[in-house]
């Protein structure tokens, strides 16, 4: 009973500990374990799939900060790539101050990979202040929301702009976000100009955003790092890309880490009914 | 290991910030102020070399669209905070966002939070065809009826929890406990994401334990 009792009683920084080794294992092992594909995940990889190679664009928007790029950055790295190997034109950008770098960083790597050109193969248009303003100029004149893209080419030197004029020349409009910026496209991009809205967004973001996606509201939702996963494992299942990016590899580390918090909450309260039932029982209680 | 300087720098401020988990200090501290430092820093020097260029010099000045100078003027009137005779000035700029935004959000929002929300807890299996197959959407479609109609009446205080009433509300608490359940375990989920990534750093671009 007493090794119950100290159980109950474990020091937190122990907890970190094991929870540290229950990480670090499973990514120095590096085991291919395969990632089961939820259905909303396919919904965006399907509506991607759907899109005609070297016509419209998609829309990918980086509305997070670097405090959330370690779930989010894996999805936006896995969309490009899907959308840079079939030829699908993409346009960049966020509303987010550091969204703006972090955007510019993963579309520069899977450009680089797929040897794509900017202001030809995709556009990089940067942050732009206004939130909900931004998203309804894009939904009259895209010209207006973005005179220029981020280093300053003017609207009608991008060859690749100039035939798209709004939403109904952006079959896809993906947000990676960590707040609730979701919500806005939804209102605004979905409700107001009839965009279709994908969100990719962080574990703790998800539960709020299905009813959105059972509503077809959202065509399809990556969830924390485990949609960034499946996004990777739809890539490399197509061909599209022959290896596993981040997420995937971070998959059995999740796992394990999540084997040992099951363990300890079930120590937890092992413990705690333990002591409480030996416990004497107050006076008039 | 990595040779690189500015890897060194984010490794030893993520084991900075790791500090913590054994107790508060110096160390950590330092490494937490500057993080929000560099934030603001960051943001700052970012509207002042391209959204101030942008927005006033190009758009205003240099295409002499004057009419512009009324938003920025309003705009400018927030800055009355810091005089405290006139800091009543700043609440105009307020009431118009205030105004503009909630008369701009209301009609999308009524449309996609409620209506589409209370179409969606119809029984409309049609609706579910792009995300579920029919039979696994009708059955989807029934849970949420069951499950909306039950918690909203956990919530209903008008009439005592009695009779049918009761079961129903009991029914809804589980849907609430569920709901709740699915929230925590996204969020060990995103936490234990966070921690991995930071030591998949640490392993990969740091010490080079994993290529």
């Amino acid at each position: 009973m007493k090794i119950i009792e100290k159980m109950g009683r474990l020091d937190r920084r122990l907890v970190y500990l094991l929870l540290t080794v229950a990480v670090i294992i499973p990514l120095v092992m590096s085991l291919d374990v395969r990632t089961h594909v939820d259905r909303s995940t396919l919904g965006l990889f399907q509506a991607i799939e759907r899109i005609e190679p070297n016509n419209k664009a998609v829309m990918i928007s980086f509305d997070y900060s670097p405090d959330m790029s370690a779930e989010l950055d894996p999805m936006g790295l896995a969309v490009l790539r899907h959308c840079f190997a079939r030829n699908v034109r993409v346009i960049v950008m966020s509303m987010y101050i550091q969204g703006a770098a972090l955007a510019e960083r993963a579309v520069a790597q899977a450009a680089s990979e797929f040897h794509k050109r900017p202001g030809v193969d995709y556009v990089m248009m940067g942050y732009r202040p206004g939130g909900a303003v931004i998203i309804m100029n894009i939904g009259e004149n895209i010209r207006k929301a973005f005179p220029a893209d981020y280093y300053g080419t003017p609207f009608d030197s991008l060859p690749m702009m100039k035939n798209i004029r709004n939403y109904q020349d952006i079959p896809v409009v993906l947000t990676l976000a960590s707040s609730g910026v979701v919500g806005t496209w939804v209102i605004y991009a979905g409700t107001r100009y009839k965009a279709n809205v994908a969100s990719g967004v962080t574990a703790v973001m998800a539960p709020d955003y299905y009813p959105f996606l059972q509503t077809g509201q959202l065509l399809g939702q990556l969830s924390g790092m485990k949609g960034a996963a499946e996004y990777e494992q739809l890539l490399v299942d197509k061909g599209y890309y022959d290896k596993k990016g981040l997420a995937s590899r971070s998959m059995n580390a999740i796992s394990s880490a999540h084997i040992l918090i099951i363990v300890l909450i079930l120590i937890g309260n092992i413990a705690y009914f333990a002591v409480k039932d030996r416990k004497p029982k107050r006076e008039g209680t | 290991m990595s040779t690189d300087p500015w890897i060194w720098l984010s490794a030893i401020l993520t084991l900075a910030i790791f500090s913590f988990l054994y107790k508060e200090n110096p160390v950590y501290r330092f490494a937490e102020h500057l993080f929000t430092g560099m934030a603001v820093g960051y943001m700052v020097a970012y509207y002042w070399q391209r959204i101030i260029p942008d927005y006033i010099i190009r758009n205003i000045f240099l295409a002499h669209n004057w009419v512009m100078l009324i938003p920025l003027a309003i705009g400018l009137l927030y800055l009355f905070r810091f005089v405290p005779k006139l800091s009543w000035l700043m609440l105009i700029p307020i009431a118009i966002l205030l105004g503009v935004g909630q008369g701009m959000s209301l009609p999308p929002t009524i449309e996609a939070d409620v209506i589409k929300q209370i179409q969606g807890t119809m029984l409309h299996p049609g609706m579910l065809n792009d995300i579920f197959d029919p039979y696994q959407g009708l059955l989807v479609s029934l849970l949420v009826l069951v499950g909306v109609i039950c918690t909203i009446t956990y919530f209903f205080f008008s009439r005592e929890h009695k009779g049918p009433l009761r079961i129903s509300a009991q029914i809804g608490i589980w849907f609430v406990m569920v709901g709740f359940g699915a929230s925590f375990g996204y969020t060990v989920m995103a936490r234990v994401s966070l921690l991995i990534a930071r030591i998949q750093f640490l392993l990969t671009d740091w010490i080079h334990l994993i290529r």
